[in-house]
């Protein structure tokens, strides 16, 4: 693993990198009191970001991955983030047989406070000749089980998903929280309401934020559940 | 039910009925019920009536500025989503500077405990061209208008309505390189209002800071 060379000595989270086979790792220890953001961060923040270094086009990488966010406030605003160690991931993919040694770039975060924002950034860099087992001690969202079946209904402030299980013997775990990967779809001021209509079925009230446009929907919900995340992707929704 | 109370004021501002619990009066209802033709800046409120001082503990309030287009600017020079529009780039006080010389007052305000730590010297190293700068240690007039950020804008017309409300521009960041590549809603708006015309986007996603309030 190795630590990132800091810009500047003032810091408030502490960065450390990994390379895995399929993934360049980055975790974020933010300092006591501190914390950063989601990818939609709620009312106010702005999600930890990479620019990439150029790598003469023999690595592809993805963009940043993120784990399920938890929900607290800075002052009076609803926010999205971690206020604990997390890994952040972005899959790589070699496309030639030689490729660099090392990967750079530049990690950007904000880091917050009750009191105080500090934009940061630093220098990362990821030895591809040291390839690692991946950190197994946070768990990842997953694609939906193929026995889930979904329905997303749109009304006036809200979205409803619905979802249930075909199989008898396949039951719904129990949802805690829903996450979308864009800014201004969900109102963060507003609670997610869960209902379980029976062993196999649940519907999922999510307040649309005001700011929210049809165009705008995101591309999949991440859903926190008493299994774990689970990722459902975007589909058409019924008026 | 929002509690509305009449207070006497100014002339221009004789017809205004202000609401003291929240920015957004029971106006704005009749406005979206299909006024917008005739009255094409009435999409929104009344403005709530405050009463402020300023860097140099001279007060100011609202009626005193009646009939002009009033910007408020919620502020803290601290806020590197502040620092962005100041200090990184004096896109704020080329603003200030370029609406406040078509007549329109330019209001920052400095809000809660970010009052305590506002002063002229910061001020004036951000590089603030506004009307003025006033402090709201109580909080109570950022909690009417409902500002949630810093940056956080509110467009008054010259009757008073608040007609836009929210971000400086499109681009939710510190970095002031990201300017360029972002819509000016301030600009925009202000033009559009003084070009008679209706304001396009009257309600974008405030970014910035929290404002720091006392509770």
């Amino acid at each position: 693993m190795l630590r990132a060379q800091p810009d500047s000595p003032k810091l408030t989270v502490q960065i450390s990198t990994l390379v895995s086979e399929k993934f360049l790792w980055i975790k974020i220890t933010p300092l006591p009191s501190y914390h950063f953001y989601y990818l939609d961060p709620g009312e106010m923040g702005v999600p930890p970001e990479v620019q990439w270094n150029e790598t003469d086009d023999s690595v592809n990488i993805s963009p940043l991955q993120y784990p399920l966010p938890k929900r607290f406030k800075t002052g009076t605003l609803h926010c999205i983030g971690y206020d604990h160690a997390v890994w952040l991931r972005a899959p790589y993919h070699k496309k030639n047989e030689i490729t660099p040694e090392r990967i750079t770039g530049q990690l950007s975060w904000l880091s917050c406070n009750e009191d105080l924002c500090l934009p940061e950034s630093t220098t990362i860099l990821f030895d591809l000749t040291q390839v690692e087992a991946p950190p197994t001690s946070q768990p990842w969202p997953q694609p939906t089980p193929k026995t889930w079946q979904s329905q997303i209904q749109k009304k006036p402030k809200a979205l409803i998903i619905t979802l249930s299980t075909s199989q008898k013997t396949s039951l719904l775990p129990e949802i805690l929280d829903v996450f979308t990967t864009q800014k201004n779809i969900q109102d963060p001021t507003q609670p997610i309401v869960s209902e379980k209509k029976s062993a196999h079925e649940t519907s999922i009230t999510i307040p649309l934020s005001e700011y929210t446009s049809p165009k705008s929907f995101p591309s999949e919900w991440i859903i926190s559940t008493s299994q774990g995340g689970f990722i459902l992707p975007a589909q058409r929704t019924i008026d | 039910m929002m509690k509305l109370k009449t207070l006497t004021i100014p002339a221009l501002f004789l017809s205004a009925t202000l609401s003291f619990t929240s920015a957004l009066s029971a106006e704005c209802g009749a406005c979206e019920a299909g006024h917008e033709k005739d009255a094409p800046h009435c999409s929104g409120a009344h403005a709530s009536h405050f009463t402020l001082k300023d860097l140099s503990g001279k007060k100011h309030s609202l009626s005193q500025y009646a009939g002009k287009v009033v910007v408020l600017e919620w502020t803290n020079f601290e806020c590197p989503f502040v620092a962005k529009h100041y200090h990184h780039s004096g896109n704020i006080p080329k603003l200030q500077k370029k609406y406040t010389d078509k007549d329109i007052v330019w209001l920052s305000i400095a809000s809660g405990k970010t009052a305590a730590k506002t002063n002229s010297e910061n001020a004036q190293e951000a590089g603030s061209a506004a009307s003025a700068v006033l402090l709201d240690p109580t909080g109570k007039t950022g909690q009417k208008y409902g500002a949630k950020t810093t940056p956080h804008f509110f467009i008054l017309d010259q009757a008073g309505h608040i007609v836009y409300e929210g971000a400086i521009d499109s681009t939710n960041s510190t970095k002031a390189e990201d300017i360029e590549k972002s819509e000016n809603y301030i600009s925009k708006a202000l033009d559009e209002l003084l070009a008679k015309k209706k304001i396009s986007s009257a309600k974008t996603p405030p970014y910035g800071c929290s404002v720091k309030y006392l509770n």
